[in-house]
């Protein structure tokens, strides 16, 4: 089946089962001094949206550059439906691509942009022209087709950027970083938007982002990576409460350090013995960490553990409380208990009686 | 990849080939003379050559002139409209493109048409002592003039290139909350921020009036390009090796502004 | 309370700011003036001089178009034509062979070369003149060492032809295009040519649907800049005694200094009229493409 036939085929239901699992295996690649992938390993599932997490420079653009057949790596192997694709070049890799911003022909108006793939592939100029106004009807802006890119906003590229990326019907889509050069508000929308269509179409999605908030809305499964390699691959829900090493718990959402001590059969931590979640270090000395929801702070005149500040969240306040050692702790309370306690007020806090995760002391 | 640079290589060589032949060959022309063999004479005689000392130093005061005269123009009304006239800010940029519509030799046709006034209809009126005073063959103020007009584009571009890398309203704003008055704000927080822009015009400026053949030439006046040409008739070698020379000067000194240009460059962007 | 506080605020505000405006426009009132005057009056003159007609026997004056009607006869309208064809021809090609060194600069990876080149470009396209004729009439005149040790002046070489004209003007052409080009070059972004990449665009697909379309306006208003700077042109031709070839600027010396006939200066202000409106008409080409380009390339 040639691209065109599925272009003239398309709906939801035949793309979600043609959807491809994409495979990186052992990635490497280097730049200079710098090691942008150090071995990744990482499948994608057919029709799953999977998210890239991690800092800048950990390797996650580049290992979607790699996909799309911008980069290449020196040693190890892209593949998609089990079929290597590391020599097809670029234009014929057969995955859509949405860039940060500023991708779109300035040129071209809206509807010229989204059928220039078409246009490539010698597809009649009536045919292509439907197909796109379909496409920008997918995207929510039919009418806005005789647009160029400067009479649109931000938050209206990034759509027409998705409707091109769609135009090849591709089999995988690649996000790289689409919402973080837009308004917070038009972000969330667009969080949805993406979403929903992504689910319509069935398509593999990758998406890459340093913003966790989003990864765990948006993804099926989110991938952390730090310095080249795969930490973490999980659904948002494992991922924030079983996060697999140190690194990912304190990435992903907030975690405080307390310390502790490993004693036979847990950890001794503010006072009670506590067990432990996964890995224990050989040492004896190390930090639990807890998420600020974990933590409960109630007012104790006897105790030495001060409240340094309060940030009011809506729904919650956060407190940050200083320990007898001088540990910072954060911890969330219902906005009217939290509204109570303010800086300098003297509090005990406490560790609910479940398995708690611990981590080398650090320094 | 390979073949890119192959490609990249191959129009860079060429470049390079057409670029330096003729500066390598005027070298060679001044230093091997047909029947004279090997000689630096060309080079040995510029000093002590009739007119060379005067023409160049007449250009360099000319150059002295026309940068302190346009900066004063332009510096003040250049910031002025940043802080407090834009709607003036369209009729500068047209008068300031104006020279580019007009070709220095109708420029100099205007001008040579208006200095005839001088004797025709003012001869009775003190005008004419001012006419007489700008054509003074020692300093002849009305290159000044013409210079200043020629420049205007060029000073234009680097001053408003400077203004737009840094806010200078704020810069103002900061400096009088801090206590500072008007003119100290200006001296002490604007121009030290504008110090590459006014680097910058004052280099391209001292360049445009060290070369600048067309005005002096059809006025009578005998500045440093002009003397050039006047020399070549009797001693080529020497006209050329003086060529070469002001071309590489001017060069080098345009790079070392570049150097100071690019890293203000850089860190405004950033 | 708030409201009379504001309203107390305000009414100073206003007077700073009116004053501030007025101060501004103070500060703008010498450039204004002097260009009036340095600008304004020669222009004038020569507008004034180019409709007056002199008669040679009682001395009167009067207002024609005589001038700009000899100015476009003859040989006058011969140099007006060949500088027009020697700048065409010079600018077209300074253009084809100004972009690929640009993108061989802008895409190099050495930045000690962008800023080398660069800056000869700048010294070369807007401060030759001079200094230039002599390296070319060293090189390539009939004297030339190019021209003695290859024994071109055999082969037909003449460096005072149209063609060696146009050699010698690409020579400050070509920085003047490279100069014009690269700011429009780093304004392509890497995105176009990967999201072209990614909608199955081969490298000269990319260069035929995306770059040269995107380039376009600046393409051709660098070819009507250095169209302008071609017609400008007199030192460099002016120095190079003895050329065959008949430019306008060379005419309007003539006249003006009475070289050829005597009486002919009103002539040369017409001749200088038309340039300013073939001039004229470069700029009015040029900025609304200078303003496309900017849009798209900011």
């Amino acid at each position: 089946m040639t691209v065109l036939d599925k272009t003239a085929a398309g709906t939801a239901e035949d793309a979600a089962t043609q959807a491809a699992t994409v495979e990186f295996r052992g990635l490497r690649r280097e730049f200079g001094p710098t090691v942008a992938l150090d071995g990744l390993d990482l499948t994608v599932r057919p029709g799953e949206l999977l998210a890239l997490l991690g800092p800048s420079g950990c390797g996650k653009t580049t290992a979607l550059r790699m996909l799309a057949g911008f980069e290449h790596p020196d040693s190890g192997a892209v593949l998609v439906d089990g079929e290597d694709v590391s020599d097809i070049p670029a234009h014929r890799r057969d995955a859509g691509m949405v860039f940060q911003s500023y991708s779109l022909f300035p040129h071209l108006s809206a509807l010229d942009n989204v059928a220039f793939g078409l246009r490539m592939r010698k597809v009649r100029t009536a045919e292509r022209r439907a197909r796109a106004a379909e496409l920008l009807e997918l995207v929510g802006l039919a009418e806005k087709g005789e647009r160029y890119p400067h009479q649109l906003s931000g938050g209206q590229q990034q759509r027409i950027a998705l409707a091109r990326a769609l135009a090849l019907r591709p089999r995988v889509l690649l996000l790289d970083e689409p919402l973080s050069a837009l308004d917070a508000k038009v972000r969330l929308t667009l969080r949805e938007e993406i979403r929903r269509l992504q689910r319509e179409l069935g398509i593999t999605t990758l998406f890459v982002t340093h913003d966790q908030e989003e990864a765990l809305s948006m993804a099926d499964r989110v991938a952390v990576m730090r310095s080249g390699r795969l930490e973490q691959c999980a659904a948002p829900a494992e991922l924030y409460g079983r996060p697999a090493t140190a690194f990912v718990a304190e990435f992903v959402g907030t975690m405080s350090r307390i310390p502790g001590r490993i004693v036979e059969g847990g950890v001794e931590v503010l006072g009670r013995r506590l067990p432990v979640d996964g890995d224990v270090p050989p040492v004896t000395d190390v930090d639990v960490l807890v998420r600020p929801e974990a933590v409960a702070v109630r007012a104790d005149e006897a105790s030495d553990a001060r409240v340094v500040a309060t940030a009011f969240l809506g729904a919650t306040t956060r407190l940050t409380v200083r320990l007898a050692d001088g540990t910072e702790v954060k911890a969330d309370l219902p906005a009217h208990e939290g509204a109570a306690l303010g800086a300098g007020a003297a509090v005990s806090v406490s560790l609910p009686e479940r398995p708690v995760l611990v981590a080398e002391r650090r320094h | 990849m390979a073949r890119l640079n192959l490609w990249r290589w191959g129009v860079l060589g060429l470049a390079g080939l057409y670029f330096l032949v003729p500066l390598a060959a005027s070298v060679v022309f001044t230093v091997d003379v047909p029947g004279q063999g090997l000689t630096f004479d060309a080079y040995t005689q510029i000093f002590s050559t009739e007119g060379f000392a005067s023409s160049l130093l007449l250009s360099l005061e000319l150059a002295l002139a026309t940068i302190a005269l346009v900066l004063l123009l332009m510096v003040p009304a250049m910031v002025a409209l940043r802080l407090g006239a834009p709607r003036l800010r369209p009729v500068v940029e047209v008068v300031c493109s104006l020279p580019l519509v007009v070709p220095p030799i109708a420029f100099v046709a205007g001008i040579g048409t208006v200095l005839k006034w001088g004797p025709e209809h003012l001869s009775r009126t003190p005008l004419f002592q001012t006419f007489v005073a700008i054509q003074n063959p020692d300093f002849p103020f009305v290159l000044v003039l013409a210079y200043v007009v020629m420049a205007l584009p060029f000073v234009h571009r680097a001053l408003d290139a400077g203004l737009r890398a840094i806010d200078v309203r704020t810069l103002v704003e900061a400096a009088r909350s801090c206590g500072a008055s008007w003119p100290q704000a200006l001296a002490q927080a604007v121009l030290p921020n504008l110090r590459g822009a006014l680097l910058n015009a004052s280099f391209l400026t001292l360049a445009l009036v060290l070369g600048e053949f067309t005005v002096a030439q059809l006025l009578g006046f005998q500045p440093f390009a002009v003397w050039i040409v006047n020399v070549s008739g009797s001693q080529a070698q020497l006209s050329v090796a003086v060529s070469v020379l002001s071309l590489l000067v001017t060069w080098v000194l345009l790079l070392v502004l570049a150097g100071f240009g690019g890293r203000t460059r850089t860190t405004s962007r950033g | 309370m708030t409201a009379t506080a504001v309203r107390v605020d305000t009414a100073p505000a206003a007077a700073v700011k009116r004053r501030r405006r007025s101060l501004g426009s103070l500060a703008v009132v010498p450039l204004l003036v002097f260009t009036a005057l340095a600008f304004g009056l020669p222009a004038l003159a020569m507008l004034d001089g180019a409709f007056t007609v002199k008669d040679p026997s009682t001395g009167a004056t009067s207002y024609s178009a005589d001038n700009l009607t000899a100015s476009l006869q003859g040989a006058y309208l011969t140099a007006l034509l060949g500088s027009v064809k020697l700048s065409a021809v010079s600018a077209a090609l300074g253009a084809l062979l100004g972009l690929p060194l640009a993108q061989a600069v802008v895409t190099s990876r050495f930045p000690a070369l962008r800023e080398a080149v660069l800056t000869a470009s700048g010294v070369l396209a807007n401060f030759g003149g001079v200094p230039l004729a002599f390296a070319f009439v060293a090189t390539l005149g009939n004297a030339g060492v190019l021209t003695r040790h290859l024994g071109l002046t055999d082969k037909g070489w003449d460096l005072y032809s149209f063609w060696g004209l146009v050699l010698v003007y690409l020579y400050f052409l070509i920085p003047l295009m490279v100069l014009t080009i690269t700011p429009a070059l780093d304004g392509l972004r890497s995105q176009w040519r990967e999201a072209a990449q990614n909608n199955g665009a081969t490298t000269v697909q990319y260069w035929r649907h995306v770059a040269l379309p995107v380039l376009l306006p600046t393409l051709l208003g660098g070819f009507v800049l250095l169209f302008g700077s071609a017609f400008a042109a007199y030192a460099t031709a002016a120095a190079m005694v003895g050329s065959s070839v008949p430019l306008v600027t060379l005419q309007i010396a003539d006249a003006l200094s009475g070289n050829v006939l005597v009486g002919q200066e009103n002539v040369a202000l017409a001749l200088s009229l038309d340039m300013v409106l073939v001039a004229g008409l470069v700029m009015a080409v040029y900025l609304p493409l200078q303003r496309r380009s900017a849009r798209w390339l900011a």
